[in-house]
């Protein structure tokens, strides 16, 4: 039987979106039990959540005041005290997931296994490499805790309605002080967040200036309640910040709708999207790479385009 | 002071390549090699806090990697690193993350850095796990994807910024020596003029084995790595259906599909 224990990534009681999607991932390996753990200063929320997911068996929770803050360095050695008891540990690939699991995996002295795409077996997954050229078949040693970060874009969330037990756990770890939680900024934008919206509108440096951006995307992304995403050429062109880049590079999605604008379509900024559910491309240059991932494709001038289509879906 | 920059000579895919005879890699003459994008930007980070600062701060950029891999060392003492360090024996073949970050921790504890820097990702193996596995094996604290950075040489502590989701920054003041990994736009690294480019070509690359840093053959390489790559296949390619006619025209039938998408009405 393989034992899987996933680390629970959660923010002010609300367990993120990203754990049902490895709980999704951790249920294709055959023989699986489940177990997610959240540690924190008082997870009684997020573990309700977690218990409700289809799939989980138990939920673990580790509540003491030192886990108030997502801090890495403490998180990981509680982690690793408590994989002893798991074949396998997956952590989401957020932020919170590469910060936390590659030190867990550096603790128990394993290599991690980074972005699982599909499962083979319980010891053999798949991952891309070369900015999602190519896919990889890795087989890990059956006779080492495996250790991944789960590429949630790969995964649909699992289900609601789980019955999963929850337990408190106590863990005699030492842990460190050299980390100090100062403060958490927030971005100052009304639209939902580009990695979990259900739309996502993005530009590229077909765009032309950043006061083009705006204009012409601004509107469209208003009227269809969507994100803003941009491609890394229009990034670095100074179009758009750093923050909304999609791709490889940036934000991997998974939205249901993705329209990319006056995007071209490098390799990296494809393996970003090519989750999303249904892909429009507008496009001035048919030859585009864009269009052999894009569902739909409309090869024209995004200026005449734009607009009218705003008009149109705003009536 | 001194900052130790890991940085790695990646690969990048030729516009035509074939895989190689045992199926589990590309073919190496289809691979255009550069330095890590991300390490560009950790080692600017590492510059500039040298040049703003008042006592002397050493920059190191350290490699592992055959001596294909000077191009990139040399690319960074071009760009302001002091000295370049490499480190190489042919039993380091086949290393996994963990193994490589064996090495890295071996060379920080002879340098004894007060910061390492790595970046957040390579472009061609992406597991985005090497520099934080590494602050594992050291027990120094880390910090992952840092997209701003406060630190005064000297001083015990940095403070510094990480990138999350949803616009949402966490603010973390953390001890030295410690790992951070560096994300792409926390500056805007420097071209590297050709009279430094020209300078960097006659200074030398340390060359480290195993054995000056207390490591044996069973650490790293394939003997050391706990996953091994079976087969490697490329993704298939689609086509879009495309919409043709006048702009109007498109962006009429693109509104239909978006209002039957949104479950509104045709």
């Amino acid at each position: 039987m393989s034992k899987i224990l996933i680390i629970g990534e959660h923010d002010a009681g609300k367990l993120n979106p990203a754990i049902a999607k490895c709980v999704t991932c951790a249920s294709l390996i055959p023989g699986h039990e489940i177990s997610v753990v959240l540690l924190g200063a008082d997870t009684s929320s997020a573990a309700a959540q977690a218990a409700d997911i289809s799939g989980v068996k138990h939920v673990v929770r580790v509540d003491r005041p030192e886990n108030e803050h997502a801090l890495a360095a403490v998180f990981a050695p509680q982690i690793a005290a408590l994989a002893a008891d798991y074949t396998h540990v997956f952590g989401p690939s957020t932020t919170f997931g590469k910060d936390v699991t590659p030190r867990v995996a550096g603790l128990l002295g394993v290599a991690q296994i980074s972005d699982l795409m599909a499962v083979e077996s319980a010891y053999r997954f798949r991952r891309p490499i070369y900015a999602g050229n190519a896919i990889l078949t890795i087989e890990a040693d059956a006779g080492r805790k495996v250790v991944a970060t789960v590429r949630v874009a790969s995964f649909e969330a699992a289900a609601a309605g789980g019955s999963a037990d929850i337990q408190s756990r106590n863990l005699s770890v030492t842990l460190p002080t050299h980390t100090r939680f100062i403060g958490t900024k927030s971005g100052s934008t009304d639209r939902p967040d580009l990695q979990t919206a259900a739309r996502v509108v993005s530009g590229g440096r077909a765009l032309g200036s950043a006061e083009n951006f705006n204009k012409v995307l601004s509107g469209l992304a208003d009227r269809l309640g969507a994100a803003l995403g941009a491609s890394r050429a229009a990034v670095d062109a100074g179009y758009a910040p750093n923050e909304m880049q999609v791709g490889q590079t940036g934000k991997i999605i998974s939205p249901e709708m993705y329209i990319a604008i006056g995007i071209s379509g490098a390799i990296q900024h494809l393996t970003g999207i090519k989750d999303a559910r249904t892909i429009v491309a507008i496009n001035k240059d048919g030859e585009a790479p864009i269009f052999e991932v894009a569902d739909v494709g409309l090869v024209g001038d995004l200026f005449q385009i734009v607009p009218e289509f705003e008009r149109l879906i705003g009536a | 002071m001194k900052i130790l920059v890991a940085v790695k000579q990646v690969a990048a895919l030729d516009e035509d390549f074939t895989i190689r005879a045992d199926g589990r890699d590309i073919n190496p003459d289809f691979l255009i090699r550069d330095l890590n994008e991300w390490d560009d930007f950790s080692l600017e980070e590492a510059v500039k806090i040298k040049e703003s600062a008042a006592a002397p701060v050493e920059v190191i950029a350290v490699t592992v990697g055959t001596d294909a891999a000077d191009e990139a060392l040399r690319k960074c003492l071009a760009k302001g690193a002091d000295r370049a360090i490499r480190v190489w024996d042919d039993a380091v073949e086949g290393s996994d993350p963990i193994a490589i970050a064996r090495i890295l921790a071996a060379v920080a504890r002879k340098e004894q850095p007060d910061l390492l820097f790595a970046g957040v990702q390579s472009s061609d193996q992406s597991f985005a796990a090497t520099g934080i596995a590494t602050a594992a094996l050291l027990d120094w604290p880390h910090a992952a994807v840092v997209n701003q950075l406060t630190y005064t040489p000297g001083a015990k502590t940095a403070l510094l910024r990480r990138e999350l989701e949803a616009g949402v920054a966490h603010v973390v003041q953390i001890q030295v020596p410690a790992v951070l990994t560096i994300q792409l736009g926390i500056n805007t690294p420097r071209y590297a003029s050709l009279r430094s480019i020209k300078q960097a070509a006659a200074k030398p690359v340390e060359l480290l084995t195993l054995d000056a840093l207390g490591l044996s053959a069973a650490d790293v390489g394939e003997a050391g790595s706990l996953s091994r790559v079976r087969r490697m296949y490329m993704p298939t390619k689609g086509r879009a259906q495309l919409i043709e006619g006048s702009s109007s025209e498109q962006a009429q039938r693109l509104a239909a599909i978006i209002r039957e998408f949104k479950g509104e009405a045709a």
